[in-house]
């Protein structure tokens, strides 16, 4: 007997003291300001989960630190993640839904290219302000699109550099080019080719390869047969590594270069040693002496128990550059509004530090970025630029 | 003269694994009457094979090899009875649906257990250098032409003299027939998949180190090996060498004199002119029309 | 030796034979004459073990061999020429007469056997390296009877040895099918030729639709007013 009216007693408490917690938490938030949205765009599953988890991960850390400091303006900040599965359709979806429904003040986003291609136009027709962190197509920059912000370097941008570094640096008077047959290939050939000329200097071979080819024994045989001082290697690492095995194989001993894939832990094991005093360019490195870059890799590597890649880096800096407009942009009760003045905002700033360098928007939205050049050296990077940091 | 001799040297390596998978290829088109869309995955098995016994058990490199081949004989003798068996004699769409699964069902299986991502596979002979005359390959790269010949070499005086090989003959020729003169078509069907899968895996483990190990390979190579089967005449097995080592140094050639961006188009202008020219292949004869 | 009971075979839904019956005896020609189509080619497929019966049974020398397969037939002393020679073309006389005794493992007795088919076709002896798809018609259709007789048969079925030869060789093949006959080896004989085989035969039974419409006495079918006036073309 005593026992059903103890425990009707504990019941009614807990009834009650559930309906006073829950208003206390509404009456809390009442009074606190509604936290700001922002919306995530990228591959959480499907090929490039991979990488997707690692920008997700950028973008969690980013939100923890701005909110552990109170926040924007005195609100905190909430990231809304939508999967594209690296499919345009699905992403197009995604920019739908963030803008229309979910209303966020800003999108970041997303992974792929072709993918940014097809939803920046739902963006631009809501006038959200969107930030690319990491695809590098030149046209979602060169379409006119008046919100669209990338905090990366293109390919372009990235060739150059390596060919200024290069030309520079060493005194080359032959190139060879090794790329792969596709529009990213192409591209770097030519913007790497023009740059040698100008300077110059002699471009010997232009040699083309499939993706997934294995065998290059015939190209570098021609290459070798040449003479020059230096190869170029327009494509990815599983390529990549191979041709570098194989002139070394072929006894081809000039200076290789690279570009980004050819910087990671993966292409250092697949060469075994061929990778030996390869230049390549990097949009991020771990071991720099850049304080914002050490504190990132410190509590990046204490959330999430390894150290970050390129992707982490270039996400976790897309937020505080959305969170510097945020701030700079004010308070605005009209939602048409404040993303107007968030866009006004971003395109005015001007040498804003981040982990990839400092930023500064351009008018077409594209931030002038400087890769690191970094040399292969008994499987260790060294960073040739920036030096003295 | 030396760029000619290492573009030969080339074009020779890649001949060797062309003839070598598309042996296998022509020889269960020509015994089993049904082409096999997942011989492209038979390589890449046995690449992996090789791989697991040499890199992850350490054991010395020819012995990898041949275990390889004894291995993916029987796995050759199990897809035999298992999926080449009820397809035998059906329609075509049931043949291409079967052996497609089939290799959907590899590749995939393949991603699930080694992962999508290339690994390397060193040989202790991939790190020795022969260099005469001013061109250098490494060790391997002679090993494959070598072990190649040899394979060809024996699997010709098989074929030729054995009384098995002359009955795989006589199966390629006339099944019927075959059968008629007391051939065990079953047994001979088995002798037939498990040589084409231990010849694929010969490719695979021979190629490994010099290339990478991923499960991607297989889609290259088949592409590759089709081409090389019809030059040759489907189920020729003559043929299919020659033809394995004219699109190898072809495509080497190419890219010496002409141009890398022509390397493909060479290989797949060859083989469209063949077949408007002389479809039965270069080295074909017209086939009885099997009834 | 032979007897075959309520044969049926079907091809898919369509029925091919329907109920045949017949026998052949030790020492025996029989002969099965029919139009295209009426089954004949079929009986020999199913004997040899190529087609499977639907319904009824095979026995030959006393054992049931309806549902063994074709190497197994071969082994119990029945070879089938085929229908066309289907002679491996590929291969040379020689390969070919070898494939013949591939069920064999008594080299001594494959030599003497091949010698004899050198003997009675001196044409193969001169062209045992030649490749069999150079041959002409008569040669491929000696060969192929050559490499039957390679298996050493206690029966032979002959499926249309004389079909797309000129009348010379056609005669020839008739004489060498007596011979072999005369040597001791009872014949199964389907021919479309119903006249020369009815001459060459002990027996013979008429197919029509997968059925056997007539039986005898090769000499009384003959003069049979039915088969005079349907396969004699008289």
């Amino acid at each position: 007997m005593i026992g059903t009216k103890t425990r009707a007693l504990v019941a009614l408490l807990l009834v009650v003291s559930v309906l006073v917690s829950g208003l206390l938490v509404a009456g809390c938030s009442k009074a606190e300001k509604e936290p700001i949205k922002i919306g995530v765009i990228g591959p959480f599953t499907g090929p490039n989960a991979k990488p997707g988890g690692r920008m997700k991960e950028g973008i969690e850390l980013a939100v923890e630190e701005i909110n552990a400091k109170g926040g924007i303006n005195g609100r905190k900040i909430v990231a809304i993640f939508e999967d594209d599965a690296s499919q345009p359709a699905q992403s197009v979806a995604a920019a739908e839904k963030l803008t229309t429904r979910d209303e966020v003040l800003l999108v970041i986003g997303a992974y792929n290219s072709a993918c940014v291609l097809a939803h920046m136009q739902v963006t631009e027709r809501e006038k959200t302000p969107q930030i690319n962190p990491i695809a590098v197509a030149t046209a979602i920059t060169e379409s006119g699109n008046k919100y669209m912000f990338r905090n990366c370097a293109t390919n372009p941008m990235q060739v150059s550099q390596l060919a200024d570094y290069v030309l520079k640096n060493f005194n080359f008077q032959k190139f060879a080019m090794l790329f792969e047959n596709t529009d990213y290939g192409r591209g770097i050939a030519e913007v790497f080719g023009a740059s040698v000329r100008q300077a110059g200097k002699q471009v010997v071979a232009e040699e083309a390869y499939n993706i997934g080819d294995t065998d290059f024994y015939s190209q570098l045989t021609k290459i070798k047969n040449l003479g020059p001082d230096a190869l170029l290697i327009g494509g990815n690492l599983t390529e990549g590594s191979q041709i570098a095995r194989q002139a070394r194989e072929l006894g081809l001993n000039v200076q290789l270069m690279g570009l980004g894939g050819l910087s990671s832990p993966e292409f250092d094991q697949l060469c075994d040693g061929a990778n030996e005093g390869l230049i390549c360019t990097s949009y991020f490195e771990v071991g720099t002496d850049d304080p914002l870059v050490k504190k990132f890799v410190e509590a990046y590597e204490k959330k999430f128990g390894k150290p970050p890649e390129m992707f982490a880096a270039a996400a976790y800096e897309a937020v505080y550059i959305a969170e510097e407009a945020i701030k700079k942009a004010g308070e605005h009760k009209n939602l048409a509004e404040w993303r107007q003045a968030v866009r006004d905002a971003l395109a005015k700033i001007k040498d804003l530090p981040g982990v990839q360098g400092p930023t500064t928007f351009d008018e077409k939205g594209q931030a002038d970025k400087k890769v690191y050049i970094v040399q292969w050296k008994n499987h260790e990077k060294v960073i040739l630029y920036p030096t003295g940091k | 003269m030396q760029n000619f001799i290492q573009q030969v040297m080339n074009g020779l390596v890649l001949g060797s694994v062309y003839a070598l998978i598309a042996l296998g290829l022509t020889m269960i088109y020509g015994v089993l009457g049904l082409i096999n869309w997942a011989h492209g995955e038979f390589y890449m098995v046995g690449a992996f094979v090789g791989y697991i016994l040499a890199v992850r058990m350490g054991l010395p490199y020819f012995v990898a090899l041949v275990g390889a081949m004894l291995i993916m004989a029987v796995f050759g003798i199990v897809v035999e009875r298992v999926v080449f068996l009820p397809l035998r004699g059906r329609p075509n769409m049931n043949v291409i649906i079967g052996t497609l699964g089939l290799s959907v069902f590899l590749l995939d299986g393949a991603n699930l257990t080694m992962g999508p991502d290339p690994v390397r596979f060193p040989s202790i002979y991939t790190d020795q250098f022969i260099r005469v005359l001013g061109i250098s390959f490494t060790v391997q790269r002679l090993l494959v032409v070598i072990v190649t010949l040899v394979l060809i070499a024996v699997l010709r005086l098989f074929i030729r003299n054995h009384k098995l090989g002359k009955a795989m003959r006589a199966c390629s020729q006339d099944l019927q027939a075959a059968s008629l003169m007391g051939i065990e078509i079953n047994h001979v069907a088995m002798i037939t998949a498990a040589i084409a899968a231990s010849l694929a895996a010969a490719a695979g483990t021979l190629i490994g180190p010099i290339f990478l190990v991923n499960p991607q390979m297989s889609i290259a190579a088949v592409g590759k090996a089709f081409a090389v089967t019809i030059l040759g005449g489907l189920g020729n097995v003559e043929g299919a060498v020659v033809a394995g080592f004219t699109l190898g140094l072809a495509e080497s050639l190419t890219v010496a004199y002409i141009s890398s961006y022509l390397k493909e188009i060479v290989a797949f202008a060859i083989l469209i002119t063949t077949l408007v020219f002389k479809p039965e292949g270069i080295f074909g004869k017209h086939s009885v029309e099997k009834v | 030796m032979l007897n075959i009971e309520n044969l049926q075979v079907h091809y898919g839904r369509i029925e091919a034979l329907k109920g045949v019956s017949f026998s052949l005896a030790e020492g025996e020609i029989v002969t099965l004459i029919g139009a295209n189509g009426a089954g004949k080619s079929t009986t020999l497929k199913t004997i040899s073990g190529l087609l499977r019966a639907s319904a009824g049974k095979i026995t030959f020398m006393g054992r049931d061999i309806t549902t063994l397969r074709p190497s197994a037939i071969v082994n119990m002393g029945i070879a089938h020429v085929p229908e066309g020679r289907r002679v491996f073309p590929k291969m040379t006389v020689e390969e070919n007469l070898e494939m013949g005794a591939f069920v064999r493992k008594d080299q001594k007795g494959i030599k003497e056997d091949m010698d004899r088919v050198f003997q009675t076709f001196p044409i193969l002896k001169e062209r045992r390296t030649q490749i069999a798809g150079t041959l002409s018609g008569g040669e491929q259709q000696m060969l192929a009877i050559g490499r039957g007789l390679m298996t050493r048969p206690r029966l032979l079925l002959l499926d249309e040895p004389s079909l797309g030869l000129a009348p010379i060789l056609v005669e020839q093949i008739f004489q060498i099918i007596d011979d072999i006959h005369k040597q001791g080896t009872p014949i199964l004989l389907v021919e479309q030729n119903a006249y020369l085989a009815l001459q060459v035969a002990n027996r013979g039974y008429v197919l029509e639709t997968g059925s056997v419409v007539l039986e005898g006495d090769a000499k009384d079918l003959l003069n049979n007013e039915h088969v005079k006036k349907a396969y004699l073309g008289e």
